[in-house]
């Protein structure tokens, strides 16, 4: 029996978790990182769960992971490397596809098939899309200002928000326009926003793919442009948008925090599932397994969802009545679908020639906004979508490390699938109909994709849920809607990391800034928990 | 020397409030209404209590009240209706199949909006500040309008800043079970705005409905046919011409000032300063042109979300109607058809889509023989493509299941369309514009015309595309004609 008692025990080992215990360890402190699985990486996981192919089985592109964490955490010495891809591209019914390139010139050009118009306002777009992400940046580093509170911190913090506003414009702040103009950013649907840009459908659906991923909000919904800036904020190397794959999968990035972790002395107990958080009079102490062991520490971290924690791992009896009724009614919801597909040779397309760049990224497959928020509307229903948005890559093109040699690993996105379907739960048979009915679709853009399928894992909310143990499979630990973001994300009142039982914080997607595999919220609780004992390092982040 | 200081461009209730306010200074104003009649929108409404007695009583309107227990009803299709009635602020639920602890937790959601409901209703009578002009009065003004909102409280002011994004759908899911009640709620939340119950923003736009209006369900109404005439005495009291049938062509502008109108009948009029009761779009892409504004502007007030999606639909019965389950006494009441939440999506699903489906929600009032019936989302279609015939028949079959002796002699149905062309309102939006968010205050049309004024000198908005918004409440030509008064100093 281990009776030494830990400094901190993380609930937990996903990307948030093992980066909240990288900063702590570094600070010198003792912590424990307890996993439910037998392998670390949360929803940031790559196994090899077909012989010879390694799945990204959650998430699959990166992009937003914070570069100071990157740096902080060493994770470059500690094997991970990101492949920028070069582009994206959405095919048409029609046999045409808008490509979107790194390269200014091609994407122009690109846009310019479609419409001139749109391909002048692109840079108009582009510039003020950029200029909303450098001012949500460093709001994200940021451990959100308590608007109700009078304490000097929650002043201090609120007077840094409104800093970027009310400074001089010569002094970097904004102007009264940019103002207004961020101020409908955050409240817009990104329908609206597109459209005062451009004309052209498949310009607006390419872009407003990424404001639809992972949530339950259509593109007409109004609060749904900021989604939008959620994925835009990225950068890969230093390039703002950018996007990559990390080599080896996206558990990679966790390997390599898991590694820095241990480096600094930090220790990682995985296949022990927390059956509940032990507490004592309102303070936490320790966890109790599910195997009856207990792990004993001054303070506990959680990197599982809001719902999660405070409705499976703590008791309500332990909770201020108006906390539980708050979390009940968190929305966290399943929205999204993911296949994982072997494939025999690499897949062509009817649209895009083999070779151009565009291929490498992302590929997206709708005609439409209107499709996109017809997809929306049989989610709404219950339904999965008869024309479901369609995100996918084949990142074995860029790293031969995940696929044997000539075959490839393609991993494919669904928007939008229900977490309860209308016609009774789900069932095995179901499942196999959901994903044959997009590997169809998939299949009519493509010129061998059927005759290619080795392997199919068809992932619903139901499997997420079961696997990362996300509440109802949603992927960001929560709906990015304005009620559940900054200061009221997750609980209004328990934005700073903190929760109602004293030693117990939260450091998952579940809190400021949000999901993606981003770290922020993960460095945002090592900062709070640090401040909280009085210790400081060294770092870029903190 | 031209003969009217001000000339105000339609005589709907706005028009008219802000004629009596100026001229009760001694401005000689000229109201130039295109119709026959003045009001304007007010027309198309059927009750009216959301009209500030803040300005009944400056004007010394003595608007005679309506003294009938009026009650709400909302239908249900298997007849078994949910009465309500609200007297003094409270809700009284005279029959209705929802538990008690339905009920309850019902009147506590209303209860609770009316809290943050009244801390918007404070900022309503005030010119909205300018975000960053550098002035030191609107700073001051939002220092002290951030200060109202820390006086609700701590609890209240995080829930107040939690709701105003979220949707009512999940309120009422995560409150309440009955879905009548939740339909009911929904219904008032979203009625003549773009949105379905679960779009975001739904909340904020009952609350504006709640700080308009003295109560959700209030009994207590203005007769509101009374209204534009006493507006129109007073005016002609204090020495307003009135001259209707004159549509105005264009707006006169020489060096980015205007000074004076041009009617249809070319007829030219010249004052000093010139007052749009139009909403925005109407006001700067038809009465003014584009002329004398930027890129970015035109931009902006092209983007202002003004797409109406409710029908007027005006039945005459051969008899009085009857209802089934809803005794004689009752029937005065307002009538609503939202049966559920997802109903009343599924309604605004098609509207998304410029089209409608069959199964439409409505509310009605009925007089006598006479029914008057709010039909939504049918919304405003380019080049008026609705099939009006189909559109007048789905309506009167949504009636028909709860109108046992729906016999009818006349049937009349206005579409978004034709509101639009009736009283040049774009869209034929309700509130000459979408109550959300990123179109509410300080950005109410948009930035850069928000203040009542506009980028040429002297010409001013009054309309209900201003701050505070829509709904009959008079407040807009009110504060309109206080900042008028003030830049004249």
């Amino acid at each position: 029996m281990n009776n030494k008692i830990y400094d901190v025990a993380i609930v937990g080992g996903g990307h948030n978790g093992l980066t909240t215990a990288c900063y702590l360890a570094k600070a010198g402190l003792k912590v424990i990182v307890v996993e439910r699985h037998d392998y670390v990486g949360g929803a940031a996981v790559s196994r090899e769960l077909y012989p010879g192919w390694t799945y990204t089985n959650c998430s699959y592109v990166c992009s937003l992971l914070r570069p100071e964490i990157f740096r902080d955490l060493e994770l470059s010495k500690f094997g991970l490397q990101i492949i920028p891809y070069e582009g994206s591209a959405t095919m048409l019914d029609d046999g045409r596809f808008y490509a979107h390139y790194n390269d200014h010139d091609l994407t122009y050009r690109s846009i310019a098939q479609f419409s001139k118009r749109d391909a002048e306002a692109y840079d108009r777009f582009g510039r003020d899309v950029m200029r909303q992400c450098k001012i949500i940046k460093p709001l994200l580093k940021m451990t959100p200002p308590d608007p109700t509170s009078f304490a000097p911190k929650d002043i201090m913090g609120l007077f840094e928000f409104a800093k970027y506003f009310v400074a001089k414009d010569e002094l970097g702040g904004l102007g009264e326009k940019e103002i207004y103009d961020t101020i409908r950013f955050w409240t817009m649907s990104v329908r609206d926003y597109l459209e005062e840009y451009f004309e052209s459908d498949v310009i607006k659906a390419h872009l407003a793919g990424s404001a639809i991923i992972g949530t339950a909000l259509g593109p007409y919904s109004p609060g749904s442009a900021y989604v939008l800036l959620h994925h835009y904020m990225g950068e890969v190397d230093g390039t703002i948008g950018a996007w990559g794959y990390s080599r080896g999968g996206m558990g990679s990035i966790t390997q390599a925090m898991s590694k820095s972790f241990q480096s600094k002395g930090g220790e990682v107990k995985v296949g022990s599932p927390v059956a509940k958080i032990l507490i004592k009079n309102n303070r936490s102490y320790g966890l109790i397994l599910e195997n009856g062991d207990e792990i004993y520490a001054n303070k506990i971290v959680s990197n599982l969802d809001v719902k999660r924690t405070f409705l499976k791992v703590v008791e309500q009896n332990q909770l201020p009545e108006d906390f539980y009724l708050a979390v009940k009614n968190f929305k966290i919801r399943g929205s999204s679908g993911k296949l994982n597909i072997a494939l025999d040779d690499l897949p062509t397309w009817k649209s895009i020639p083999v070779g151009d760049p565009a291929g490498t990224g992302d590929l997206h497959i709708t005609q439409s906004i209107e499709e996109m928020e017809g997809a929306y509307d049989d989610w709404k229903d219950g339904n999965w979508s008869s024309y479901p948005y369609v995100d996918m890559c084949v990142p074995s093109i860029n790293d031969p490390t995940i696929a044997p040699q000539g075959k490839h690993y393609m991993s494919v996105f669904i928007q939008y699938v229900p977490y309860n379907l209308a016609d009774g739960g789900w069932t095995e048979e179901k499942r196999k109909k959901f994903g044959n009915h997009v590997m169809n679709r998939i299949g009519n853009y493509s010129n061998n994709f059927n005759d290619i399928i080795k392997h199919a894992e068809i992932r619903t909310p139901k499997e997420l849920e079961a696997e990362v143990g996300l509440t109802e499979g949603n992927i960001f630990q929560g709906e990015l809607t304005m009620d559940q973001l900054m200061f009221n994300r997750p609980i209004p009142g328990y934005a700073q990391y903190k929760t109602p039982i004293k030693n117990l914080y939260m450091c998952g997607s579940s809190t400021h800034p949000g999901g993606g595999v981003m770290g922020a919220p993960g460095a945002n609780a090592a900062r709070e928990i640090l401040r909280d004992m009085n210790k400081q390092i060294e770092s870029h982040y903190i | 020397m031209s003969k009217y200081d001000a000339i105000i461009i339609g005589g709907g209730h706005n028009g008219l409030v802000c004629a009596s306010y100026l001229s009760k200074k001694g401005c000689k104003i000229l109201i130039l209404e295109k119709n026959e009649n003045l009001g304007g929108l007010v027309n198309c409404a059927s009750s009216l209590n959301g009209f500030s007695s803040k300005i009944l009583d400056d004007l010394k309107i003595d608007l005679p009240k309506l003294n009938y227990n009026s009650y709400v009803v909302a239908l249900h299709s298997d007849q078994q209706h949910t009465i309500l009635q609200e007297n003094n602020n409270k809700i009284n639920f005279i029959k209705s199949n929802a538990s008690g602890e339905n009920q309850k937790k019902f009147s506590s959601l209303i209860n609770k909006y009316k809290i943050y409901a009244s801390t918007l209703s404070n900022f309503m009578y005030e010119v909205p500040p300018r975000l960053k002009s550098g002035n030191s009065k609107d700073t001051w003004q939002l220092i002290n309008m951030g200060w109202k909102i820390r006086k609700l409280g701590k609890k209240n002011m995080r829930e107040f800043l939690r709701v105003i994004g979220l949707n009512i759908a999940d309120e009422l899911e995560d409150n309440l079970s009955d879905n009548n009640l939740m339909g009911l709620l929904a219904h008032e939340a979203i009625l003549g705005s773009n949105l379905g119950p679960r779009s975001p923003g739904s909340i904020l736009s009952l609350l504006y409905r709640q700080a308009i209006q003295n109560g959700l369900f209030a009994s207590e109404k203005y007769d509101f046919h009374q209204l534009i005439p006493s507006l129109e005495k007073i005016c002609h009291n204090q020495g307003v011409e009135i001259k209707n049938n004159a549509s105005v062509k264009k707006i006169i502008t020489t060096n980015n000032q205007a000074s004076g109108v041009i009617l249809d009948n070319e007829e030219k009029i010249d004052a000093g300063i010139i007052i749009s009761n139009a909403d925005p779009k109407t006001t700067y892409f038809d009465l003014l042109g584009t002329e004398p504004l930027d890129t970015d502007f035109i931009r902006r007030a092209k983007n202002i979300r003004t797409k109406g999606n409710i029908a007027k639909l005006t039945i005459t019965l051969k008899e009085n109607p009857i209802i089934q389950n809803i005794d004689k006494e009752k029937m005065n009441a307002k009538f609503i058809y939202a049966p559920d939440i997802n109903y009343i999506e599924r309604a605004f699903n098609a509207s998304k889509y410029n089209k409608y489906n069959e199964n439409l929600c409505f509310e009605f009032h009925h007089c006598v023989n006479v029914i008057v019936a709010n039909i939504y989302y049918v919304p405003h279609v380019k080049n008026n493509t609705h099939n009006k015939e189909r559109l007048i028949q789905h309506s009167i079959n949504l009636l028909k299941p709860f109108i046992s002796n729906l016999e009818i002699e006349k049937a009349e149905l206005l579409t978004p369309n034709e509101i639009e062309e009736k009283y040049n309102v774009t869209g034929g939006h309700w509130h000459h514009g979408d109550f959300e968010i990123d179109q509410m205050l300080m950005m109410r049309p948009f930035y850069g015309s928000a203040q009542y004024t506009t980028p040429i000198k002297n010409l001013y908005l009054c309309s209900a595309g201003t701050h505070p918004g829509g709904g009959i409440t008079g407040i807009n030509g009110r504060n309109a004609a206080k900042k008028i008064m003030r830049d004249k100093k």
